[in-house]
């Protein structure tokens, strides 16, 4: 009898593992790679148009997605969009709030970040002084979320704002990433 | 007992992990991308299967890094293969020559050479090569090369390295696991046959006694694989998790060895003078060196300083970058795109408002429109409309009709508090919506003009 509830409970125990590696194995199965993936020439797809894309960043493999770059071509960068802590704006199709929450929850964040699917580009909003700080923390997490370099981010499509109630000195320009070349510097 | 134990057995084998047909995909990347002649670069790739093959490296695993010296401009193609399809991806290495100018680009060929042979042209060469081949001791079968050994042993003696003890354990229990497969089958099979054979009591004890004591065994076994593959599986970011039972080490040939002093000293936080990298010509055009962000030019591409024109390495054709103005200008919901369709020739102004406004964020809550009773936002969204001043009116929300938004509230701007929490929820979600929130700021600027918003004097308006 002893026996018999032992081998019931390894058994038990391991039919649960199984079942559970079965389910976590269907979750993450890999997405479909896209049909132009094997003319890739390199990470980045070059091409010699600067027309805007409108559509959603694209699945390049699991775990990532392209977003177009400033100076054309495209950019693949982790897909932020599974992120947890991204909130998809439930008013505005095709943005997503990478930062601050949406709507009324953004009321104390220090920085706000949305991507905006039509055009694939992110906005920075910069919500507290000093703005020199705030820009970097920004910078950071944006970078972090990414999973990209220095070097690719500034050759995303992208604004760095404040608001004419945050600084009424800087509000209106595009205070660009504190790395990248034009820069506005920031006391 | 005998069928029980192994209707238990046939169950383990049927709930058994279904293997999902993918398609298999694939990144490359050459860090630098461009070297000057006898540099050397770092080669990445990762693919979603096991292994695949580089020209001109040979066969690899499904994510690693080898640092080349090339001879030649190079593009190296990467072929993975998996049961749903075929992925190939690329990466091209340009090599400089000492005046500047590019080598034209050849396909790798071949595999890493072995040390002391002589590389084709247009193949790379591993920085083994550069060195010479060690003296071995007589009567020695072994020689340095870069084959990766196929057996328990991870190395192959002169290439070992404490990583490698590590990795020489973990083939050790990836063995017994699978060695524990037939043992189960030969002792179950054992205790069958004891079963089956005899009617006397002690045997069929003893039979049972093997069943139960090979059951228990052989379930601990993969149970614990499997316990610490579902944590692990759970646990980690899919991203970079891949499997716990196999470690890779990495070659110590994937060191850095093209590296000179002065690259070293130029890392150090001191020494390190942030200043840039002079420029280099090439056919007698001066660019900015390699790996600079050239606002304007496409990745990996150079700005020539006598032209202002963006040059990929090697070309003779250069393109014009993408203005300042382009670059800087608003991007998202205040970009021209964006606002022309509805503001037709106010489109530019409006921008101009908008930046300024909510740093072009659609549903941002003002930070000075607030109560200064209990900090109610009573401004909201892209054109930070004041809902406590302001009723609503737009397709989409109320079906059409007004919403008097004032009456959300006791009292206007600073000396409000919401009187009316549902109809406060309704308006913050118009101002917040794009098409909603543009609809009731034309009608503001056609009523009252530009000016009702406090921005528009410093857009010129």
């Amino acid at each position: 009898m002893k026996y018999a509830v032992v081998i019931g409970g390894i058994v038990v125990a391991l039919a649960a593992f199984v079942a559970m590696f079965v389910w976590l194995s269907s979750s993450s199965a890999p997405k479909p790679a896209p049909s132009d993936n094997s003319n890739n020439t390199s990470i980045y797809n070059n091409d010699n148009t600067s027309v805007v894309p409108t559509q959603s960043p694209t699945t390049t493999q699991q775990g990532q997605v392209a977003v177009a770059s400033a100076s054309g071509g495209s950019l693949v960068v982790h897909d932020f969009t599974k992120d947890s802590r991204v909130v998809v704006d439930p008013h505005n199709a095709g943005h997503y709030h990478l930062a601050g929450g949406a709507g009324l929850d953004q009321v104390d964040a220090p920085y706000l970040i949305v991507y905006v699917a039509s055009d694939q580009s992110f906005t920075i909003s910069l919500e507290k002084e000093p703005l020199s700080q705030t820009r970097l923390d920004a910078e950071a997490y944006l970078m972090q979320m990414l999973g990209i370099s220095k070097r690719d981010m500034c050759l995303l499509r992208y604004s760095v704002l404040v608001p004419n109630d945050v600084s009424e000195i800087y509000s209106g320009k595009n205070l660009g990433f504190s790395f990248c070349p034009g820069a506005v510097v920031l006391p | 007992m005998k069928l029980r134990a192994l209707f238990l057995f046939a169950a383990l084998f049927l709930f058994a992990p279904q293997v999902h047909a993918q398609s298999a995909t694939c990144i490359m990347q050459a860090t630098p991308a461009t070297v000057v002649r006898g540099g050397s670069f770092t080669l990445k790739w990762q693919a979603n299967v096991s292994a695949g093959t580089i020209t001109g490296v040979g066969n690899v695993s499904s994510t690693g890094a080898i640092n080349l010296i090339p001879v030649n401009s190079t593009r190296y193609v990467g072929t993975f293969q998996a049961v749903g399809g075929t992925a190939t991806c690329s990466a091209i290495v340009v090599v400089l020559e000492p005046n500047g100018t590019a080598s034209p680009v050849g396909d790798a060929v071949g595999t890493v050479q072995a040390p002391g042979t002589v590389a084709p042209p247009a193949a790379i060469t591993n920085t083994d090569t550069m060195a010479p081949a060690p003296v071995l001791p007589a009567g020695s079968t072994l020689t340095p090369n870069n084959t990766k050994p196929t057996g328990l042993i991870p190395c192959t003696g002169l290439n070992c390295q404490a990583c490698d003890l590590a990795a020489l354990a973990q083939k050790v229990i990836n063995f017994l696991l699978g060695l524990s497969i037939p043992i189960a089958a030969a002792l179950f099979a054992w205790a069958g046959v004891l079963f089956f054979s005899s009617s006397a009591v002690d045997k069929l004890d003893k039979a049972r006694s093997i069943f139960t004591s090979v059951l228990i065994g052989f379930g601990i076994v993969l149970g614990a694989w499997l316990a610490v593959e579902t944590v692990l599986k759970t646990v980690l970011d899919p991203t970079y998790y891949k499997n716990w039972n196999t470690i890779e080490c990495v070659s110590p040939t994937r060191r850095p060895m093209g590296l000179t002093i002065n690259d070293l000293l130029s890392s150090l936080p001191i020494l390190n003078s942030n200043t840039p990298a002079p420029p280099i010509s090439v056919g007698g055009i001066s660019y900015n060196a390699a790996g600079t962000v050239e606002a304007g030019c496409r990745e990996g591409d150079a700005k020539s300083t006598t032209d202002g024109k963006c040059y990929a390495y090697g070309a003779t054709e250069g393109y014009d970058p993408v203005p300042a103005s382009q670059l800087n200008a608003p991007k998202g919901d205040c970009s021209a795109t964006a606002l022309a369709s509805s503001w037709g020739d106010n489109a530019a102004a409006m921008s101009c408002i908008t930046q300024k406004e909510s740093g072009c964020v659609v549903d941002r809550p003002s930070q000075s429109d607030r109560s200064n009773i209990d900090k109610t936002v009573f401004s909201s969204g892209l054109y930070q409309i004041n809902i406590s001043a302001n009723y609503m009116q737009c397709d989409g929300f109320n079906g059409g009709q007004k919403v008097d938004c004032p009456r959300a509230f006791n009292g206007r701007n600073y000396n409000s508090t919401i009187a009316d929490q549902e109809r406060y929820t309704q308006c913050i979600n118009m101002a917040n919506d794009f098409g909603c929130a543009t609809q009731n700021a034309q009608r503001i600027w056609n009523t009252q003009g530009p000016r009702a918003w406090s921005t528009a004097s410093a857009c010129g308006l």
